[in-house]
């Protein structure tokens, strides 16, 4: 999957005009367009090249668990989404799929049939304590900075491992994935909509969890609920307990939409756990995630949904600081500014 | 696309969707109490682990439907009583106040256990009923004063074909009774399911609920037809508070959705009221020289007789005071004009025009408000 930016999408990160833009990429002799192709792809080794130009940023380093208990909430989707676009923007990300449907990794064109190595195959080689053992031997490559451990059916017998071996839950995933916080930027846990030991090691494991809910009152009973799992893994596995509300499949043309985010605004008053930004239903990106496209290729202007998740994916990455780094100037500029001021 | 804004530009549009249509049944966010209803999950053990990893599971199906039941008990009136009441009995109750009755008897008492039962409940073979399924006498004429149901025998009469019959025995003190169900059955109640009287010989001022007067002949086509000797299921117990629970709120929404007719066709009597009240009646004028004078320009103006009508009444509505806000409807102007509603705006612009008066354009349901200029 190519996954990579438009000088659109640079310029509104940097909040400076399309042509400015192709300017600076002249200027440093990034080449972004290929022989026989129109369009600029700005991938994330150039991207990182024009923020140092640009006096560099600072990187967050997050793991999140994107977990609810209601299902068909969008949870896959989310996942997709972020993950593929923070991979854009030059985190190297790491995706780890524990739903045994394996839609996020059917969604990248994996088909869960292979014989590969999921987090079952990685939890009882480091639980026998295999010579040599390395989660990176799951790894997928989507892209360069985009891996992913992928699931399949077997993965049920995840959780039933973990409670016949008595297996400390705390210390799971510690273990399990040793450097990988080191190693990634953002790690984004798939789970299924379930409560069992491996959700409960997920939120030892992650700084945050990412509950998605749609606008209808059984999303909010399982926000409840998951909201209680996760305050109970805090207090028993200690585990972060933090965690954001993110309203997915919004539908303005639905009443009581409104009612409910009208309700979740007071309840989650003067806290951050409510995103700020909402998530759009759209149905191009239900057939793109469905069919394995990359969502990120739909046309921006008509799909408002990939806005939600780029709004999103700044809010949990903290990358509106971004558009704030002033852009560095020219030696030459400089050059002559400090000669008048050293002249006075 | 941000929670703020997607807010503001609905407050903006003017729409209350909560004002709108029917009562929302769905349940809102603070109903499911986020913030403190997380200490009760836990605690009502969706997850009973140690920090080993240690879990026990236990079965929060179970928890529910526990929980469920006691609630069910606690809202029927039957449960109140503290006696242990071997009659269940349960009154449904559909569009109007006693359409439908419903009566579920559980006989558990024998005729030798009748001395401390909260419900005396006996044979009625005393008499012909041959057919009827299940036949319950009295035996407790005289200690009945706490019984939460008192039900007495009517069969001796012909109840040939009736499937219960359910008589007075609590002429005495049935005060402390939740319900007290009377005799109607002595008359012809061949082909009827139950027949359910009035109680009011009694006191029941502290009854929960008193079931009077269910009209005598016509009970054959009542829905609950109480036939079957296999009511002393246990199981017709729960069904029968529950079917009460439900019914005491389908009675008090029926009642509700009557009152809020009621309240609206009162508030539209009120408005026209309102509108002729203190002499604004359409031909009023109210300070005759001001008015005059008023009305003398307005007819050298290009208005018609629409707009003088309708300046009349804003004149009078007005008392003649200027630069005050006052609030207008398009039916009420319509009313006072006898104009049609579809031409009322249009003469208020050109009232409007003509520097008459000023009016301000009301957000969502707030009213339009005019100004004497």
């Amino acid at each position: 999957m190519e996954l990579f930016l438009t000088p659109a999408d640079v310029a509104e990160l940097f909040g400076i005009t399309v042509q400015a833009v192709h300017k600076m990429l002249k200027e440093h002799g990034i080449a972004t367009q290929l022989k026989g192709q129109r369009t600029h792809k700005i991938y994330p080794d150039m991207l990182n090249k024009l923020l140092e130009i640009r006096g560099g940023v600072s990187r967050v380093r997050k793991s999140f668990a994107i977990h609810t208990l209601k299902g068909g909430v969008g949870k896959s989707t989310l996942c997709h989404a972020l993950g593929s676009r923070a991979s854009c923007y030059g985190f190297k990300t790491l995706m780890i799929d524990l739903d045994k449907q394996a839609n996020l990794t059917n969604s990248f064109g994996i088909s869960d049939d292979d014989e590969m190595t999921t987090m079952l195959e990685l939890y009882e080689k480091h639980r026998t304590g295999e010579k040599g053992y390395d989660f990176r031997d799951a790894l997928y490559e989507i892209s360069p900075y985009l891996h992913i451990i992928p699931a399949r059916l077997e993965l049920a017998n995840l959780d039933l491992s973990i409670q016949l071996n008595s297996t400390n839950i705390s210390k799971l995933f510690p273990g399990m994935l040793k450097g990988a916080k080191e190693e990634y930027d953002l790690i984004l846990f798939d789970l299924p909509a379930d409560f069992n030991r491996v959700t409960m090691a997920t939120h030892a494991f992650a700084d945050c969890a990412l509950i998605p809910i749609n606008m209808d009152a059984f999303s909010i009973k399982g926000l409840k609920l998951t909201q209680a799992h996760v305050d109970y893994v805090r207090r028993e596995f200690d585990g972060s307990g933090d965690f954001r509300v993110i309203i997915n499949k919004f539908d303005a043309r639905n009443t009581l939409s409104f009612e409910l985010m009208a309700d979740l605004k007071i309840l989650y008053k003067d806290t951050p756990f409510l995103c700020s930004k909402v998530i759009p239903v759209s149905k191009p990106i239900e057939t793109a995630f469905a069919s394995g496209e990359n969502l990120w290729s739909l046309a921006r202007t008509k799909v408002p949904a990939l806005e939600g998740f780029e709004s999103v994916l700044f809010e949990m990455m903290q990358m509106d600081a971004w558009k704030n780094t002033p852009p560095r100037r020219s030696s030459k500029r400089a050059a002559s500014e400090g000669g008048v001021e050293h002249g006075h | 696309m941000d929670i703020d804004s997607l807010l503001k530009r609905r407050e903006s549009r003017g729409s209350h969707p909560k004002k709108l249509g029917k009562p929302s049944t769905t349940k809102k966010v603070e109903e499911f109490d986020l913030m403190n209803e997380s200490q009760k999950i836990l605690s009502a053990s969706s997850f009973n682990g140690d920090s080993n990893g240690e879990l026990h599971h236990s079965n929060m199906l179970e928890t529910s439907i526990n929980a469920a039941s006691e609630s069910d008990v606690s809202n029927s009136d039957a449960s109140k009583s503290d006696t242990p009441s071997p009659v269940s009995l349960s009154v449904e109750k559909t569009t109007t106040l006693v359409d439908t009755v419903e009566i579920d008897l559980q006989i558990a008492a024998s005729k030798s256990d009748v001395s401390n039962s909260a419900v005396s409940v006996s044979d009625a073979s005393k008499s012909d009923a041959s057919n009827s399924a299940v036949s319950v006498s009295d035996a407790s004429k005289s200690d009945a004063s706490n019984s939460a149901v008192s039900v007495s025998d009517a069969s001796k009469s012909d109840v040939s074909n009736s499937a219960v019959s359910v008589s007075d025995a609590s002429k005495s003190d049935v005060s402390k009774s939740a319900v007290s169900v009377s005799d109607a059955s002595k008359s012809d109640v061949s082909s009827s399911a139950a027949s359910v009287s009035d109680v009011s010989k009694s006191d029941v001022s502290s009854s929960a609920a008193s079931v009077s007067d269910v009209s005598k002949s016509d009970v054959s086509s009542s829905a609950a037809s109480v036939s079957d000797a296999s009511i002393s299921h246990l199981s017709r117990l729960t069904t029968a508070e529950t079917t009460q629970s439900r019914l005491e709120t389908s009675i008090q929404g029926a009642s509700a959705l009557n009152h809020r007719k009621a309240g609206a066709t009162a508030a539209r009597n009120d408005e026209k009221e309102s509108i002729y009240s203190e002499g604004l009646r359409p031909n009023y004028i109210g300070s005759l020289d001001e008015t005059y004078e008023t009305l003398v320009q307005l007819a050298h103006s290009s208005l018609g007789l629409r707009e003088l009508k309708a300046a009349n009444y804003l004149l009078a509505k007005a008392k003649g005071v200027k630069n005050i806000e006052i609030q207008y409807t398009n039916p009420e102007i319509s009313l006072a004009t006898n104009c049609h509603t579809s031409h009322i705006s249009s003469v208020m612009s050109a009232l409007e025009e003509n520097g008459f008066i000023k009016k301000k354009r009301g957000k969502g349901s707030e009213k339009s408000t005019f100004m004497l200029i």
